[in-house]
């Protein structure tokens, strides 16, 4: 009951799956997914742990600001993600300040670490409940027939692999944790396992609701909530819509505190919250930046963002490479 | 700061108290020879009895030989050799010989002795132990705390007969010198937690300290957070048994609340009649307030955010009566609820304040009257009404959450009824990350709830069968969860 290093894992696992739940399109077919996930996961991992060791001996000023950076871009990503869904869902009813306003309110107090592992833990439990409630919901309307049986193509398995190499900053963050050794052993592969696992489970529960049309539908998970009829319930997507706000929010927090960390002048004792001075800053920074990149086009700028994450976590292989290529020199 | 120390003349000493004390009318000053030494007997009459310190002390002193040695031997004897109930150690200075008397000692000052003896001869009007206003319970003890700390120690002692109760009374750093007693099991009660507290006390400064929820503010880690650093109690055997769960229990002399660190948010939830009932019914009780909280905070703003917001996910029968409700009046939903939830707060606090003999009647003209003239004249809506009168109620069932409830229901509607299922969704998770980020001491608050364990089947959403929770010794302990 005494927390003394809160894990942030749940955090970095809704961030994570907050992703496969706002995508607005399917990306592939279920068997190839499968099939991809099984050299993804181990791919995905690696990645993470090869930086995580690089970034202890290339970590400079540069390389912490172009993370900043990179994780300050993902934020309002995010945040544009969200509020076109919302304009989709609810059209008229929601305007970007509210949406940029309302999501990062709730991460003032967020702010601590055992409060944010904790509420990441509450909403991952809301999350796995109210995914169960929607696929009770729209039980009566999977049909095995739906399931597509021709055969897949090298394309098909392309496509999959593609979408399951994106890099999220979720993978990196672990680099910048203190005591790593506390945080279990395989966290990252444990980390890319589930979520890939939640990916792929998601494209076939798409598939036996949709069949064939899934590649076509926008927005395919919360189409099918809406088709979901509990009881006297007959609509429960507003509840999903809920889940993803409370995730978003979680996945800010988290980036914030990760820029806290960069950028902030780290605090000696972990558990201590970013200071409410900087908070304002914070949000008028995320505004701005959402109102400008407001006309950006999401499907470009997504995948674009994954090959700049590539690209600067291949850098910073390089740079800790370098690093220990120059200690090594020196010892000789 | 630097104590001045007694003087050796009684006349000084009597001077001193005089130009201190000497224009209030209950200040009682007699002198006295005993054994040809003049003395001078000193009290306030109210808080300590004359009748009382000559019975246990001036009748004894009369029946006892002649003792030698003057004022020294008579105030050595007193201490040390008499069968009189002095206190043990003499008063040497003046800041001392003003808090005895405050505290409603006897003094007796000596000539020719820099020290004064003094006599637990309080006789103080008090209230004597009730039944708890405050807590309504079906079984188990019905004593409540006094004003009195000692009874209040005492009351707690008589429930938790053991050696390892430590209560440890300290004065606050007040202007009223108000004291407070520190109570923990020392066996149970995690050292640092105690230590912690101990300091953090010890630390506040504030003028007056009439209620023991005034420490409660300087308790908490963020200021910021609505959610309770503390729980209350006016039951000692609630109290008993949170120092049996290895928590500290603060009392202030003055209050018949008890002050219970760290608390838990589960804790709001339990009630003594959970134990004392079947473990089932207890399990269905402990819901149906969670529910009734749920409901509290988000039943209006959910009502506000369906009905402006989203009609589609309300039930089309039930969506049809609520339309024909809502036409009828001027107002939107949004307001029209905030009006109707700040007219029962009004009712209530009305109802609350006002003399006992008329508060009824405020409660039937803020009920009957109001409500029901607003709905015939269109103002508000039936379900709008219902819906307010509904979340009011269900506020009753958690009643040390009242405060947070209400504030957060009017969040709730606000934000559910500005910008809908957003609003909602911003609303909730500003909750849950508040009642996440309390940390009491280091505690996770929503300890055992979250995260979902075997502790939270065990004595947390519901509650095992005795002979379960027997086993697992339930104290705070340092297990990262």
């Amino acid at each position: 009951m005494k927390r003394e290093c809160p894990s942030l894992f749940a955090a970095l696992l809704i961030s994570l799956l907050v992703n496969v739940l706002l995508r607005s399109q399917t990306a592939y077919w279920p068997r190839a997914g499968l099939a991809a996930a099984l050299v993804c996961v181990p791919i995905l991992a690696a990645a993470g742990w090869l930086f995580a060791r690089c970034w202890r001996l290339a970590a400079d000023p540069v390389y912490k600001l172009l993370f900043g950076a990179l994780l300050f871009y993902t934020s309002v990503l995010e945040l544009l993600r969200l509020w076109q869904l919302a304009g989709r869902l609810y059209p008229g009813a929601v305007t970007l300040t509210s949406v940029c306003l309302l999501c990062v309110l709730p991460v003032v107090y967020l702010r601590r670490v055992s409060a944010l592992s904790q509420t990441a833990h509450a909403v991952l439990c809301l999350l796995v409940l109210v995914t169960a409630v929607m696929l009770v919901s729209v039980l009566p309307r999977l049909r095995v027939t739906n399931l597509q049986t021709a055969p897949l193509t090298q394309g098909d398995f392309r496509a999959a692999a593609k979408d399951q190499l994106t890099l999220y900053p979720e993978y990196l963050l672990p680099a910048l944790w203190p005591e790593q050794d506390k945080r279990g052993r395989h966290a990252l592969l444990r980390l890319a396992g589930y979520t890939l696992a939640f990916d792929v489970g998601m494209h076939l529960l798409l598939e036996l609701f949709y069949g064939a049309a899934m590649p076509l539908r926008i927005d395919p998970v919360h189409a099918a909530a809406r088709c979901g009829a509990l009881s006297i319930f007959n609509r429960l997507e507003w509840l999903q819509f809920i889940l993803w706000v409370m995730a978003v929010t979680v996945k800010l927090a988290l980036y914030l505190y990760a820029l806290v960390r960069l950028l902030g002048g780290q605090s000696k004792a972990e558990n201590s919250a970013a200071g409410l001075d900087r908070f304002p800053l914070y949000l008028g920074g995320i505004w701005l930046l959402c109102a400008v990149l407001r006309k950006l086009d999401l499907d470009a700028a997504l995948p674009l963002r994954s090959t700049m994450t590539w690209g600067f976590v291949v850098l910073t292989w390089m740079g800790g490479a370098a690093a220990c290529l120059c200690k090594k020199l020196r010892r000789a | 700061m630097p104590q001045k120390p007694l003087n050796r003349s009684l006349d000084a000493n009597l001077a001193f108290l005089d130009e201190m004390f000497g224009h209030s009318d209950d200040f009682y000053t007699k002198r006295l020879m005993i054994a040809g030494v003049p003395c001078a007997a000193i009290m306030f009459t109210g808080l300590s009895s004359p009748e009382k310190l000559c019975r246990m002390a001036l009748d004894m002193l009369d029946r006892d030989p002649a003792m030698l040695g003057g004022g020294e031997g008579l105030c050595d004897y007193l201490l040390t050799q008499s069968r009189i109930p002095a206190e043990p150690d003499a008063i040497t200075d003046e800041t001392t010989l003003i808090e005895m008397l405050s505290n409603g000692l006897s003094v007796l000052l000596i000539e020719g002795v820099a020290k004064a003896v003094a006599f637990s001869t309080q006789e103080m009007p008090q209230r004597s132990v009730s039944t708890p206003t405050g807590e309504g319970n079906l079984r188990g003890p019905q004593e409540a705390f006094t004003e009195l700390l000692r009874n209040n120690i005492s009351l707690l002692r008589r429930q938790l007969r053991t050696g390892t109760l430590a209560a440890e009374i300290y004065t606050a750093r007040t202007r009223a010198k108000t004291e407070y007693c520190l109570c923990y099991d020392s066996r149970l009660a995690p050292q640092e937690t105690i230590d912690a507290l101990r300091a953090r006390l010890a630390a506040v400064e504030i003028p007056v300290l009439l209620d023991s929820a005034y420490f409660a503010s300087f308790l908490k880690q963020d200021k910021l957070n609505l959610f309770p650093a503390a729980a209350y109690t006016e039951r000692p055997a609630t109290a008993c048994a949170r120092l049996c769960e290895g928590k500290a229990v603060v009392l202030v002399a003055g209050c018949p609340y008890a002050l219970i660190i760290p608390s838990f948010f589960a804790e709001h939830f339990e009630c003594l009649d959970d134990y004392a009932s079947s473990a089932v019914f207890a399990g269905l009780i402990r819901i149906l307030k969670y529910l009734a909280f749920l409901l509290a905070v988000f039943g209006p703003g959910l009502y506000v955010m369906a009905v402006a917001f989203a009609p589609e996910i309300i039930p089309i029968q039930l969506l049809t009566k609520l339309a024909q409700g809502e036409t009828s009046t001027p107002l939107p939903p949004m307001m029209e609820m905030l009006c109707v939830t700040l007219l029962l707060e009004i009712v209530r606090e009305a109802g609350l304040r006002a003399p006992q003999s008329i508060s009824h009647t405020v409660s039937l003209v803020g009920a009957l009257i109001i409500g029901e003239t607003a709905v015939s004249a269109g103002i508000v809506s039936v379900p709008v009404l219902t819906m307010a009168a509904a979340a009011t109620i269900a506020t009753l069932a958690v009643p040390s959450l009242y405060e947070q409830t209400i504030l957060f229901r009017f969040a709730v509607i606000l934000l559910a009824g500005c910008f809908g299922v957003l609003g909602l969704a911003c609303a909730a998770l500003t909750i849950l990350a508040m009642a996440c980020g309390s940390e009491p001491f280091g505690y996770d608050y929503l300890y055992p709830l979250l995260p979902p364990t075997h502790a939270s089947l065990r004595d947390g959403f519901v509650r095992s069968i005795w002979s379960r929770l027997a086993q697992s010794r339930e104290v705070l302990s340092r297990d990262e969860t």
